[in-house]
Parts: structure tokens; sequence; C-alpha cells
């Protein structure tokens, strides 16, 4: 439900992989290619009899200009990066439903709902736990109900459950409020214990 | 502003499957820390400190030397970027599907972990073989469910009754895709509980 931009993440992936793969292709054919090595070889020591005092003259201590450029490039990507990974998840709303009708509007704070529905389903044997939340999904807010099951109640049931308790807070509040709902388990604690009869 | 129905299949197709958060955010940090060190080495040379690991000089010279490396390791090294590469580009165009369902009437769009679905079908299979339900496994995937049970030694379980059990419950449910669900019986019993 958060606005994590899908896409970037997956351009990413795909411009690092092809990144990785031509970077072994290369490594493949300079060994495996017959010529290709002698002509990598020529190739470089032209480039290095040859070089612009730009790439190897030092201009900073031991650094030519086109070292400093790297360093700058470097300094740049990072920041991309890090502003990429800040991107990820974000999107919490502190509205659950906000609507507008011409000049008038409505706000319903996220606190109303959680205290409604943690009042109407914290007490059910089904549920271990409950988290009430919002979103902001393209520009709409959209609450979120994360219920986590029992072990072995039914799924069916516990939706029938946060369901029922849904209507009940439109009725309430008197409109639709658009929301989610997410059935977890997280049972790795095992079981509860179980009468042992000898 | 959208619809509430069109907000609803956003969202659903968005929760069943992955962001690729995890995958990207690890290749951005393993990024940021090469051009960290390429940079650090860049700004050491630049002051004229000695390198940590490689002067950007002898990066250049590693470059250029590329084909003097015995081809055998280049193959290797070669083959092992090419098969990451692969990997990668194939995790960023394949779905990405996560273990959940979607379940209920759609008045709310809810969907439920596979983990939920498999403990539901454990305890349904377990109820009807009389056996606990740390003895009863369930696998599930996409469209079907696997429940392997394991019997009590000498006491025998009617497959077919836990099978109809288990479909039931599953078709209970209302997922969506639906879960066809099949029930096996271990051979070998285990002793006691």
């Amino acid at each position: 439900m958060n606005t994590t931009n899908r896409g970037l993440n997956r351009l990413f992936i795909f411009i690092v992989g092809l990144l990785v793969l031509a970077a072994g292709a290369v490594a493949i054919m300079v060994a495996t290619v017959p010529g290709l090595a002698s002509r990598w070889r020529g190739v470089a020591r032209q480039l290095a009899s040859g070089a612009q005092p730009w790439v190897a003259a030092p201009t900073i201590g031991k650094a030519s200009l086109l070292v400093i450029g790297i360093a700058v490039v470097a300094l740049l990507l990072i920041v991309l990066l890090v502003a990429f990974i800040a991107r990820q998840g974000h999107g919490r709303s502190a509205a659950a439903l906000e609507q507008r009708n011409g000049a008038t509007s409505t706000r319903i704070d996220l606190s109303i709902p959680r205290a409604l529905l943690e009042e109407h389903l914290g007490r059910r044997d089904e549920l271990v736990g409950l988290r009430i939340s919002a979103y902001e999904v393209r520009g709409t807010p959209m609450l979120k109900v994360t219920a986590r099951c029992r072990r072995g109640v039914s799924p069916a049931v516990v939706a029938e459950i946060i369901g029922r308790a849904v209507r009940d807070l439109e009725t309430i509040v008197g409109t639709d409020v658009p929301t989610f709902v997410q059935l977890t388990g997280g049972f790795r604690a095992g079981s509860a214990t179980r009468p042992q009869v000898a | 502003m959208s619809t509430d129905a069109e907000l609803q299949s956003h969202v659903l197709r968005r929760e069943l499957h992955s962001p690729k958060s995890g995958l990207a955010i690890t290749l951005a940090v393993l990024a940021i820390v090469a051009l960290a060190w390429i940079g650090t080495e860049s700004a050491l040379a630049a002051l004229g400190r000695p390198a940590l690991l490689l002067s950007p000089a002898a990066m250049a010279a590693g470059l250029r030397g590329l084909p003097s490396v015995q081809p055998a390791v280049l193959v290797a090294a070669g083959v092992v970027l090419a098969l990451i590469g692969l990997v990668l580009i194939v995790a960023s165009v394949t779905p990405g599907r996560r273990g959940r369902h979607i379940i209920g009437d759609g008045h709310s769009a809810a969907v439920v972990d596979d983990e939920v679905i498999g403990s539901a079908l454990v305890r349904a299979a377990a109820t009807e073989a009389g056996v606990s339900p740390d003895r009863a496994v369930a696998d599930v995937g996409r469209r079907s469910a696997t429940v392997r049970v394991t019997p009590v030694s000498g006491v025998s379980i009617d497959r077919a009754a836990v099978d109809r059990v288990v479909a039931e419950a599953a078709e209970g449910f209302g997922l969506t895709p639906p879960i066809r669900t099949k029930v096996t019986i271990d051979k070998k019993g285990k002793v006691g509980g």
C-alpha cells in the first residue's frame, strides 16, 4: 500500500543486471575470441602512450582530471542511490477518510476508526494481533487492517468478522470507508499447549 | 481521484506482488560501497596519500592488462558475472508473486497469507484424522495445496474422509484463485501423541 516506485525498482535491477552481464560477457570474450586479446592490448598501449594531459597529467596531487571527474561522478551517483533507497516505503496517511463535495469537505482522522475497530475486534479469540493504519493510495486515503490470526482458525471466518466490523464502522461514520484487509500468521512460536492424556 | 473499485484492484495487484525493494536496496548498497571505494581512492590519490587497496593508476593498469589474465580464470569469472547479471534481469521482469490469496466477498479488498490458509487446512485435516495439528503440514501454492498427515502408529486414517474435509474447508475460504487440495498420509506412523 506504500508509495514505493516499483517500476523504478525493476528498472534499477534490470540496469544493474545488464551491466553485470555485459562485464561478464567482455571477460569471456577477451579470453575466448581469438585476436580480441591482442587488439585489447594494442588499444590499451595506444591509449597509455598517447594519453591526453587531462587523462594522465596529475593536476591535484597524483590525480589527473579524469580521476577527479570519476570521483565527482561517483559522489553524484552515491547521492542518487541514497535518495533511491530513502524513497522506498512511505505513503502513510494520518487521515482514514477524506471526501470533498463541492464547498464542503470531510476528513476523518485515523484515530477514530482505529479506536472503533480495536474496540470491536480486540477481544476476538480468533485474532492475536491487530494493527490499524492508513495509507494514501493515488491521492485517496485508505484504511489498512492487518490482523494476525490464531493458528488454525479459518481465514474466511476472520475475514467475515473484520468485514462486519468495517461495515459497522461505515454505518457509524455514515459513508463508505475504502479498506484493505490483510490476514497474516506468524506461527513461528509453535502451537499452544495441548492437554496430554496419558 | 479514482473510484473505489479501481482503488481496490490497484491495491490488490500491488499487495499480491513483491515490490522488489529488498533486492533493489541490496544492489544500491553494494553500488554505494563500490562507488565510495573508487571515490576514496581518487581522493587519496589527489592528496598524494597511499592507496587503500589500489590507486586509480593501478586500477587502469589492471584494466589494460585484462588479456594477460589466464583465460580459464577470465572465463570462470565472466561466467559467474554473466549468470548473476542474468538472474538480476530475470528478477526484474518476473511478476514476483507473494504467497497470498484474495479472500472474501469483495466489499473490502482483503488478502490472506498462504501461511494462514495452510494452518487452517492443517487444523481441518488433523481434526478429521484424530491426530495433533503438529503431525500435519500443509504446503500452499497459488492454485493447489498439499496436506501431509503423519498417523499415529497402528491407527489407520481414512484418507478419503480427510481429503473431503480439507477440500470442503478450502472451498469454504472463498479464495481467489481457488486452490485444489491433496491429502497424503505418511506410510510410516509415529509412536505416541
